[in-house]
């Protein structure tokens, strides 16, 4: 999708890994209880989940190298799924999100099998596309999802515990967050890390060494898909009502701004752009609906001074002060 | 919308063909008008797409694109 | 071991290769020479499943494999290197010659991400095995380098430590020793000869006639995509028609 070379961590060994993980999930436990009032709560949630999304993007776009720009719909989709089954057909919140995300799962992975064959333009014309049909879907289906008005869906209970409250919700996303960063770590440096890593540079090579390409690209997307649709399902239970605009385009720009700001193949780095990207819209609170201009602007000034995305550009100019 | 329309008939026509942009953005102006008088004008965008999907399946460079071969 | 049989691919109107035939035996090493153009690489591509050929068959160990992709025949024991470097930029060197032993290891997603048991400890082993053989061929000392770090002679090395890695039955070099000073050249000699005497049956394309008379046991010549001549070195070497066309450029000095 880009012409710069993304720098890539090397993946730290077992134990070096989990210090610094361990470290972060600790002042992740810790925040909840230091935030002062459900605004600060809210923000926190808000950058939570955009960051695990992130993340799950990242495998797709940084490390495979395939462009989603309709992954949103993903995430809307995720939403909509919970809040419909446990809205209207008063299906309990935690069987309504595993059954919206195993059917999105499902869409995802027969759809990777046919549009994961085109290449750069098409392909991003084709995600974009999937963005498109399901924002109108969801736009068009009154009946079943309140229309562009929206609809409300349930508190999230799980075996009769209902979260309530922004510490609790914090925490949980807090925990996920956690969780998302440890399993794409260990993904990334694993044979079936590396082989989706080889894709992005050279699939033939990849090939011959027998890395089923297809497969792989259709299984990291449909995992991909999953993990953003969960998300969203959680989302809805969290906020209590979801519109249409959750699947749309600019959503989807947002999260791919965040994917290559902070950097591709940089899990910390999908943290720093998703946290980056999520604070903005507070900052810019008073030049409403012209967030899609200002993270175009952040793009292209990213790629023209910092095309490694933020993270490695740090480090970088880091080792360099270093010597 | 606009500026999306355009991206989507360039690449549905084929990226590198003069001919096929043209011919992207007339089959795409008709797939969306055939859409909105015979299905429903609420869906003629996504209808629109799921052609343009529909035929990237079968012409993975768009209908006049070139094809690429990969020099090992 | 390999039968290649009136092997025909055709680009448009254009015969890359044209009605070619020839067998491999099991643990030798053969040359493919001839000039630029004469439809070696597309050669290789046919055999390692990257086109697929218009006409003719080719048959390894029996089976039918023309038309394959080549994960399919990476998984029958063949493996390959290429002419212009494939090595993958977001990996580290070590990590590129992992990869040749994909097909070892459990490849599941989920199994990586919860870090099944069993795992990191196959992975440790198979870090060490690459390193011990990027020092057999030769690159050892970049095992913790990244791959645009290292010189374009250490890259051609670590092409091959990663087709290795594969534990091939047959490999396909295409040429190994391009661009490397006469030094290098004669250290890619070494490991040919080593890796034939390993049992491993060889196919390469090379330019370097010294490289190639040296160790092969059999060579084949293409000229316009069309076999040429076939035969041992010495054979190939007296046969009027490669010296008209190929060998003859070469001893007068070009």
């Amino acid at each position: 999708m880009t012409t710069a070379e993304p720098l890539t961590q090397q993946p730290s060994r077992g134990r070096s890994r989990t210090a610094p993980l361990l470290v972060f999930a600790l002042a992740l436990a810790a925040l909840p209880l230091v935030l002062p009032n459900a605004y600060y709560a809210d923000v926190a949630i808000r950058v939570a989940i955009n960051a695990t999304v992130a993340i799950a993007l990242n495998l797709l776009i940084g490390y495979t190298g395939q462009i989603s720009l309709g992954h949103a719909a993903f995430f809307g989709l995720g939403a909509y799924g919970s809040a419909i089954l446990a809205s209207r057909f008063d299906w309990p919140p935690a069987a309504a999100l595993a059954a919206s995300a195993a059917m999105i799962g499902g869409f995802a992975y027969g759809l990777a099998r046919v549009i994961l064959r085109l290449e750069g333009h098409y392909l991003a014309m084709a995600t974009l596309g999937v963005g498109v049909i399901a924002t109108i879907a969801l736009t068009n289906e009154t009946g079943l999802t309140g229309g562009p008005d929206g609809m409300s869906s349930p508190d999230f209970t799980l075996f009769g515990f209902t979260v309530s409250g922004e510490r609790q919700w914090c925490w949980l996303f807090m925990a996920i967050l956690v969780a998302a960063l440890w399993l794409a770590a260990n993904l990334v440096d694993s044979p079936a890390g590396r082989a989706l890593r080889a894709l992005r540079g050279s699939e033939t090579a990849a090939r011959t060494l027998g890395v089923d390409a297809a497969s792989f690209k259709a299984r990291v997307f449909t995992l991909s898909a999953i993990a953003t649709a969960a998300m969203g399902s959680l989302y809805a239970h969290y906020v209590g009502f979801i519109t249409p605009s959750l699947a749309a385009f600019p959503k989807s720009i947002e999260l791919v701004t965040m994917v290559v700001v902070g950097s591709m193949a940089s899990i910390w780095g999908s943290l720093v752009g998703a946290a980056l990207l999520s604070l903005l819209p507070e900052l810019l609170a008073r030049y409403e609906g012209s967030e899609t201009i200002v993270f175009g602007l952040i793009l292209l000034a990213t790629m023209i001074l910092l095309p490694r995305g933020i993270v490695p550009t740090l480090a970088a100019s880091i080792a360099r002060r270093r010597r | 919308m606009l500026g999306l329309k355009g991206f989507v008939a360039a690449t549905l026509g084929g990226l590198g063909s003069g001919v096929g942009a043209v011919a992207g953005g007339i089959a795409l102006g008709l797939m969306e008008s055939l859409t909105a008088g015979y299905v429903s004008s609420a869906y003629k965008d996504a209808a629109a797409f799921v052609v343009v999907l529909l035929i990237l399946v079968v012409r993975p460079r768009g209908m006049f694109g070139a094809a690429t071969a990969t020099r090992v | 071991m390999l039968k290649v049989e009136n092997l025909t691919k055709r680009f448009g109107g254009v015969a890359a290769v044209s009605e070619v035939s020839f067998a491999v035996g099991e643990g030798a090493v053969h040359a493919v020479i001839g000039p630029n153009g004469a439809g070696k690489t597309t050669l290789f591509n046919l055999i390692t499943g990257i086109y697929r050929p218009t006409a003719g068959s080719i048959t390894l160990d029996g089976a039918e494999v023309a038309g394959l992709p080549p994960e399919a025949l990476a998984r029958r024991g063949v493996s390959r290197t290429f002419q212009n470097l494939q090595l993958a930029t977001g990996l580290s060197a070590i990590e590129n010659v992992m990869l040749g032993a994909h097909l070892k290891l459990n490849s599941g997603l989920l199994a990586a991400m919860t870090r099944w048991p069993g795992l990191t400890a196959r992975d440790r082993r198979l870090r060490e095995e690459a390193a011990e053989l990027m020092a057999f061929v030769g690159c050892g000392a970049y095992v913790g380098a990244q791959t645009r770090e290292m010189p374009y002679g250490a890259l051609k090395r670590l092409e091959i430590a990663r087709a290795i890695a594969a534990e091939p039955k047959l490999l396909f070099l295409d040429e190994p020793a391009a661009g490397l000073n006469p030094t290098e050249t004669r250290e890619i000699d070494d490991l040919i000869v080593e890796l034939a005497g390993r049992g491993i049956t060889i196919v390469l394309v090379e330019h370097d006639m010294k490289l190639v008379m040296n160790v092969s046991d059999h060579i084949l010549v293409l000229d316009y995509g069309r076999k040429l001549a076939e035969g041992t070195p010495e054979e190939v070497r007296r046969d009027p028609k490669v010296i008209a066309a190929y060998l003859g450029a070469e001893a007068s000095g070009a």
